[in-house]
């Protein structure tokens, strides 16, 4: 086992090579983060005395492997949008939008499973159609949409019913306006409406899966040894088929959460959520490489980190894997 | 988005020749008609949240910068008024002038008297020598998005109370310098002890410079960013205790957060929708003002068949821009106008660079009369054609634009009503403001130039500027070669005397119009929206600058009731 | 005559599905006695397995429902019971042997775990006193090193100690009825002997009867007591295992019994197989069930069902219509096949 994660993390690092040089490339491609940093009234000496201030005077190559060098040396580099070190910009925005997503991935998860053993215990029960049809809603609703019906029924038209000076929920940000300071209620009234966002798209999507591979346990073989034992349907239940249907679960909500890094950028616009998501749109857009580059790395290794976590946990769970 | 910056740029070449004494004309001092209430947290909105702070490097692109840290918590000498008129700001007596002995012409020299209860946040005064020292930093960055007019200046010195600029050689825009639009005076003794070299700094040390009526708390990129009121500001201090702007990026969300109230104000990008979605709110104030960013059609005088007069001046006459206005801005600005003039908008400095030379109609008899006058004939499907020629103008556009590209749907059915057909050619806005325009391979082009209020016209219009493979640089992508405007595009940049130079700005236009280089349609409107159940301006009803100043400055008369 | 021990009358179950409804088992009475091996035998879609899965009321839901029927059981209608009762009796009372022992044990648990819950589920043991109780019935099984092997998951087993540990796990409560649905068939030829071998020694051990259900009346012969034969969910032919076997009375039977592998096949002797397929369960053929296939099938057998009739004094029953005819024998090479078994 031990010999395997070691082998996996080594093979980590030529992919994480091959996935920086691939973003520098597509950037370097599609955009130039030389006209993010021009300004309408510059004179073209001005501009290239700017570029050079910037080491945007050289070659692509040239920039990529003086990236390179300083970030394997722990110097991620100065974001050229932000003209701020790239480190604490990312450190910052992960801590955010790790905020944000950790009470809704538990809680999803614990949702999902939940539905597929409802659903798969009764299939095609009145309630089973409902959470299908439900997850066919979050699956297919866009969640842009969905996050503005959200702030406009449990953040405006709640507050109006209640009557309050403010909503139960706010619709933006992290914190109430000027004060930063942690608070707990403070902000889960702030991640309520965005975490519901997620939450519709997690358990949808989790749920159905738990469901399928719920049901495709129900009927096996050993499930029916177990009822044959005369053991508590209980037991069958939630011994038996679950820990079989938590196998394939494991391992796509490690994959997703892996994903997840890259932060949500559809729900951080909507609820102006600082994180992850926003930081790497805005930096995409304008070409910041060093910004890209280094966040990239951090999202392909949280990737690369769940996935194994995904392999570790299923050779845990399921005894017929083995890593040796 | 690259292709308005491209535009600004275009646009935004400031006059390069010596302009004379003539001031603007002194704004009447508005008197309070509403007593304030001090007070109260101001939460407002901010749809492109700055990223970094500094106000000589790149930051300064965004004009949300501007808006919301620099022009409310530093200083400007000259300072544009909600209409774009320059007004004395609070740190200047008053404008100098030839006049008022302010400006000498050889050398030329500018002397400010500095109003001696201008005062930092600390107390310390506002000095020649703050001044100095900002021009000192921003030659002295590296990095410096901006140092046109700074490099001729030759000394700054001065006394108390005084300061006077010289420079190397005539500067005409000069108010911009320290002020205008968006620049600003720095203070010298500030965290940064008068480090010449401002690259990657000016995050926090912003908080320490503040000579305006707010200053800066605390900046968290994409977050929010909190402004407290000056209690040292030498002039009337603001009601609003604090004023906390916060990151909202989407136009929707942000009438959300208006509705429960967690904003009170915003500054949206046009669109009818959210016009519509406004107004709907009772406690919502609505204010679309015409911009200086203006629409127009730009012909191109060598590519076949734009090149032939008659199908431009019949152009001219095919639009119907008044049900065009009617169907896309009126829902947006009720009282949104057609501009009659290429070069300018009328909202800007009194209208007095905007001749009015297109109050044409359409004219769909007039129109034909033209083509056929030119030697076009109308073929067996309704469209002219000559020598074989069907009369075909490929169109452009930016690509994805939605308004613009509805636009060129409407004027495609009225230009067919003559007998013209329109077809659309649009390409990203990249690729036709940075590789098509520069080759000059379009025929007829929608899109916005910024207006100036201290026009310069040499650059896009002047006839040495058409760009060759030769001289690839020049901005005249129309091709429009006319020999006397060119000469006094070059005056007027030289012209001292501010009357004289506004006649040779109206007579290049009318030589414009005289050659149908385009057709002006527009200018785009700036939005504000407050909650005026909960907040007030002593200056009666909210108003902003709907260009570069944006609602900065009018954010000290406003309170909460 | 002693009391049955289990007695099953005209049990019907029948499955819903997008074709239609399936009547697997469709009217079958039976009885077993104590310590008896009770075989059935029939093709796959026969009914075999869901007879079985009726008396313990497995059959899958909601598609599956047992319409009609009464399964007794030591004197309690299973189908009756409530939940818990039912549970009691499962695992302990009645038991059951399936056809997969890979499919069939939890893949995530130790072999030694999934025994000894049984233990823990119904005479409520400790952890470590159920796990003490499998690893003696490991033992008791045949499986070397118990100790070692019960800590082990199914994976790891070979095909044959599965199924040893499945028997170990069905014998752990000294059942009175032990289940056996094709227990040998998903195994190589060379275990299935021993596998036979361990069934019996555990019945001989527990003086539990078998329900030993198999579509090769091979492996029937010189083990059961009585034989059933199913066809198309019905009861086509049962009797003692020498009748059934000797003077066998259904077409059908003579069909299963051609194909019966031998270990002293010659090359000449082929299998016969029955010809055909077995019928839709959906759509059943008119009459008898089995005509379509039959090689003696006349004008009445598409019209009329055949019911059971006695066909000997000692009980041997068949449903066909000729089945009371004296000279109705099975055809001769088959007769000449069997005589030199």
């Amino acid at each position: 086992m031990l010999y395997f994660i070691t082998r996996r993390l080594l093979f980590a690092i030529p992919l994480l090579f091959i996935i920086s040089v691939m973003i520098f490339t597509f950037l370097n491609l599609s955009t130039d983060i030389a006209q993010s940093l021009r300004n309408p009234r510059m004179t073209a000496e001005q501009f290239a005395k700017v570029k050079e201030a910037y080491g945007l005077d050289k070659t692509g190559p040239a920039r990529y492997f003086s990236w390179l060098g300083n970030f394997v040396r722990g110097d991620w580099g100065t974001s050229f949008i932000y003209q701020a070190p790239v480190a604490p910009l990312i450190k910052e925005r992960l801590k955010n939008t790790l905020m944000l997503m950790a009470l809704p991935l538990v809680l999803s998860v614990l949702l999902a499973i939940g539905i597929g053993v409802f659903s798969a215990v009764r299939p095609y029960s009145k309630l089973d159609y409902t959470f299908t049809g439900f997850s066919f809603l979050g699956i297919s609703v866009p969640i842009f949409w969905f996050g503005l019906l959200l702030q406009l029924f449990l953040g405006f038209y709640l507050k109006e019913w209640l009557r309050l000076s403010e909503p139960v929920f706010f619709t933006s940000g992290m914190h109430s306006p000027g004060r930063p300071e942690f608070e707990l209620m403070d902000f889960l009234r702030h991640a309520a409406l965005p975490s519901m966002a997620l939450m519709v798209q997690l358990v949808a999507g989790w749920g159905r899966f738990e469901r399928s591979s719920m049901l495709e346990v129900v009927n096996a073989d050993y499930v029916r040894t177990a009822r044959a034992k005369g053991l508590k349907e209980r037991k069958v239940v939630f011994k038996h088929s679950l820990r079989n249907a938590l196998i394939p679960l494991v391992t796509v909500v490690a994959i997703d959460i892996g994903l997840l890094f890259g932060g949500l950028i559809v729900t951080e616009q909507v609820f102006a959520w600082p994180g992850m998501g926003t930081l790497i749109l805005s930096a995409l857009v304008a070409g910041d490489y060093p910004l890209v580059l280094s966040a990239g790395m951090v999202i392909a290794f949280a990737v690369a980190f769940f996935n194994l976590t995904a392999d570790v946990m299923y050779g845990i769970l399921d005894p017929r894997i083995r890593y040796d | 988005m690259r292709g308005r910056k491209m535009f600004g740029l275009v646009a935004l070449l400031l006059v390069l020749a010596l302009v004379g004494s003539a001031c603007q004309r002194e704004p009447s001092p508005r008197q309070p008609e509403v007593e304030g209430k001090p007070g109260g947290t101001l939460v407002f909105a901010a749809e492109q949240f700055p990223k970094c702070l500094n106000p000589i490097t790149s930051c300064t692109n965004a004009s949300w910068l501007h808006w919301t840290a620099l022009l409310t918590t530093l200083p400007q000498l000259v300072a544009l008024d909600a209409d774009n008129n320059y007004i004395p700001s609070p740190l200047i007596e008053e404008i100098p002038t030839l006049d008022n002995g302010g400006l000498t012409e050889s050398p030329f020299t500018v002397t400010y008297q500095l109003n001696p209860d201008a005062v930092w946040s600390d107390g310390s005064p506002i000095t020649f020598e703050d001044v100095k020292y900002t021009w000192q930093a921003i030659m002295g960055t590296p990095d410096a998005a901006d140092t046109t007019g700074y490099d001729k200046i030759k000394d700054i010195t001065g006394s108390d109370g005084e300061l006077v600029i010289e420079f190397t050689e005539p500067y005409a825009p000069w108010r911009d310098l320290f002020g205008g639009g968006i620049d600003y005076v720095f203070k010298k003794d500030s965290d940064l002890a008068g480090d010449t070299n401002l690259s990657g700094k000016m995050q926090e040390d912003l908080a320490g410079m503040c000579g305006a009526a707010f200053c800066l708390e605390s900046f968290t990129a994409d977050q929010e960013m909190v402004l407290v009121r000056n209690e040292n500001y030498w002039e009337d201090k603001a009601f609003l205790e604090r004023i906390v702007y916060r990151s909202i990026s989407d136009s929707t969300a942000e009438i959300n957060a208006f509705r429960t109230d967690e904003i009170q104000a915003f500054y949206p990008q046009e669109s009818v929708e959210l016009a519509q979605q406004v107004r709907a709110i009772d406690t919502a104030f609505f204010l679309a003002k015409g911009g200086t960013q203006y629409q127009g059609l730009w012909f191109n005088l060598d590519q076949p068949p734009t090149n032939d007069k008659a199908v431009r001046e019949a152009m001219i006459f095919a639009l119907d821009r008044e049900a065009a206005l009617n169907q896309i801005l009126v829902p947006i600005q009720e009282d949104a106008v057609v501009n009659h003039c290429l070069m300018s908008v009328p909202g800007l400095a009194g209208g007095k660079y905007c001749p009015e030379l297109f109050e044409t109609e359409q004219d769909v008899a007039k129109a034909q009369q033209i083509l056929e006058a030119g030697g076009w004939a109308k073929g067996t499907d309704g469209i002219y054609a000559k020598g074989g020629q069907r009369l075909v103008i490929p169109f452009q556009t930016t690509a994805g634009n939605k308004g613009r590209e509805d636009l060129q749907t409407i004027f495609q059915a009225q230009a067919k009503e003559v007998g013209i057909e329109l077809r659309i050619d649009n390409s990203d806005s990249t690729t036709l403001f940075q590789t098509r325009m520069p080759a000059r391979d379009f025929n007829m082009a929608l899109f916005a130039f910024v207006a100036s209020p201290d026009p310069s016209l040499t650059v896009n219009w002047h006839q040495d500027q058409i760009p060759t493979a030769a001289s690839p640089g020049g901005q005249n992508y129309y091709g429009w070669r006319n020999a006397r405007a060119s000469e006094l595009m070059v005056e007027s940049d030289q012209e001292l005397n501010d009357e004289a130079r506004t006649e040779a700005i109206v007579e290049i236009q009318e030589l414009a119009r005289e050659d149908a280089v385009g057709v002006p349609l527009w200018a785009k409107p700036a939005i504000l929206v407050v909650n005026e159940s909960r907040l007030a301006t002593t200056e009666g009803e909210f108003d902003f600058n709907p260009g570069q100043g944006g609602f900065s400055h009018q954010l000290k008369f406003w309170f909460f009731k | 005559m002693t009391k049955p021990l289990l007695s099953v009358r005209d049990l019907r179950t029948h499955f819903d599905t997008d074709e239609g409804v399936v009547k697997a088992v469709d009217g079958v009475s039976f009885e077993i006695m104590p310590t008896e091996v009770f075989a059935i035998v029939g093709e796959s879609g026969s009914g075999k397995t869901v007879t079985a899965l009726s008396v313990l009321n497995l059959v899958p839901k909601p598609a599956g429902k047992i319409v009609s029927g009464e399964i007794i059981f030591q004197d309690t209608n299973i189908l009756q019971l409530p939940k818990d009762e039912l549970q009691n009796l499962r695992g302990d009372r009645i038991v059951m042997i399936f056809q997969d022992p890979l499919t069939a044990l939890n893949p995530v648990f130790s072999v030694g775990h999934q025994i000894a819950e049984v233990y823990r589920a119904h005479r409520g043991l400790g952890k470590k006193e159920a796990h003490r109780n499998a690893v003696e019935l490991l033992e008791l099984v045949g499986i070397p090193r118990p100790d070692q092997r019960a800590r082990e998951y199914p994976h790891q087993f070979s095909g044959g100690m599965r199924q040893r540990a499945m028997i170990a796990m069905a014998v752990a409560l000294n059942p009175d009825l032990i289940i056996a649905d094709e227990p040998t068939t998903a195994l190589d030829v060379t275990i299935q002997a021993q596998i036979m071998e361990v069934l019996l020694r555990m019945r001989e051990e527990f003086d539990a009867a078998i329900m030993l259900i198999t579509h090769d009346l091979g492996v029937v012969a010189g083990v059961a007591d009585r034989v059933m034969v199913m066809y198309a969910g019905k009861v086509a032919e049962m009797g003692t295992c020498e009748e059934v076997y000797f003077h066998p009375r259904h077409p059908y039977t003579w069909g299963l019994m051609t194909s019966i592998t031998r270990a002293d096949q010659r090359k000449k002797d082929r299998l016969i197989p029955i010809r055909g397929t077995p019928p839709s369960l959906v759509n059943l053929p008119s009459g008898c069930p089995f005509h379509p296939r039959c090689d003696f099938a006349e004008k009445i057998c598409s019209e009329d069902y055949p019911d059971l009739r006695p066909v000997s004094s000692h009980g041997q029953i068949a449903s066909c219509h000729f089945a009371q005819r004296p000279d109705w024998t099975p055809p001769a090479e088959l007769v000449a096949g069997r005589a030199r078994r």
